[in-house]
């Protein structure tokens, strides 16, 4: 038998290479397994159930838009009530007006969108 | 729902690979029903953070050989590291003979096979999870080197020693003692 040549300690290099190839061969032989038929469908039924997702708007942004409009527009009023200068006045009333105009058209398209 | 069922698909395609790999691992038909739900388990889990870079099945090999290390480190823990195949009624061994043979080699070959996954057994578990990877699963060193995130001169380094000590407590083994003692140098 082939399993006898296993005790010598000093094989020639023939029979080393015959085990090698041996030992491979038992390596690459996949082992049968019996995989249980209801096996997907169990693991399928063990998976965790999904978080909910949340469908409740919140609004925060349009509420600091809107909060941004109200200041932008007390500080117009105040600039035009407390005047410091020609120059100056013109410049920083314009820039402020730009941002109200643009925040009251931002809010607009979005609040249309959302409708 | 229908991401479960594509899921219970990709469980039904990659199944008897995990099973296999799991059996020649642990080296046991013990609790491999748990062993591999829990492998499908943590792939469902991890899904969402698969960037797609690897296969699903080299992702899989990764996640069934981390949980053959827990299932090491729980038997250790048993303190019931005596690893042998004898506990299995219906042993694969016994399958894997060839139809052609007579019924001697057949039996020479069953034995021989026996002795190689005893021996196999013996080797660190590195050793045992790469030479499995490799010859019976037939992946290639990148595939391996991305499953146990190491470097492939690693990998082949393992690989030749593995070889080496399977082949050295094979030629040390008595052919009459049958048990699963380990000869090969650890």
């Amino acid at each position: 038998m082939h399993g006898e040549s296993l005790n010598q300690q000093d094989l020639s290099p023939e029979a080393i290479e015959h085990l090698d190839q041996r030992i491979v061969r038992a390596l690459e032989a996949q082992p049968k397994v019996s995989v249980p038929a209801d096996f997907a469908s169990r693991v399928a039924s063990r998976l965790p159930a999904k978080h909910p997702t949340s469908v409740t708007s919140t609004h925060y942004g349009q509420g600091t838009m809107l909060i941004g409009i109200l200041l932008t527009l007390a500080a117009l009023v105040a600039l035009s009530l407390h005047p410091t200068g020609p120059d100056r006045f013109g410049l920083l009333e314009s820039m402020l007006f730009a941002q109200f105009l643009g925040l009251v058209v931002w809010f607009s398209v979005l609040r249309h969108n959302t409708r | 729902m229908s991401t479960d069922l594509t899921f219970e698909q990709v469980v039904r395609d990659h199944q008897e690979m995990v099973f296999r790999t799991l059996l020649r691992l642990t080296g046991s038909r013990e609790h491999l029903d748990d062993l591999a739900q829990d492998v499908f388990l943590r792939l469902y889990r991890a899904l969402p953070s698969f960037r797609g870079e690897a296969l699903i099945t080299t992702y899989l090999y990764r996640i069934a050989v981390n949980v053959a290390q827990d299932e090491w480190k729980r038997r250790r823990r048993d303190r019931n590291s005596h690893v042998s195949l004898s506990d299995d009624t219906s042993g694969w061994e016994d399958r894997l003979a060839h139809p052609d043979r007579n019924a001697e080699q057949q039996m020479e070959e069953s034995e021989f096979a026996q002795s190689v996954e005893e021996q196999l057994q013996c080797l660190s578990e590195i050793e045992r999870t790469i030479l499995v990877l490799y010859h019976q699963e037939e992946r290639s060193y990148d595939q391996i080197a991305y499953a146990l995130g190491m470097p492939i001169g690693t990998v082949r380094t393992h690989l030749h020693r593995g070889r080496k000590k399977l082949r050295e407590g094979l030629q040390q083994r008595p052919t009459h003692e049958r048990s699963a003692t380990c000869t090969a140098n650890r």
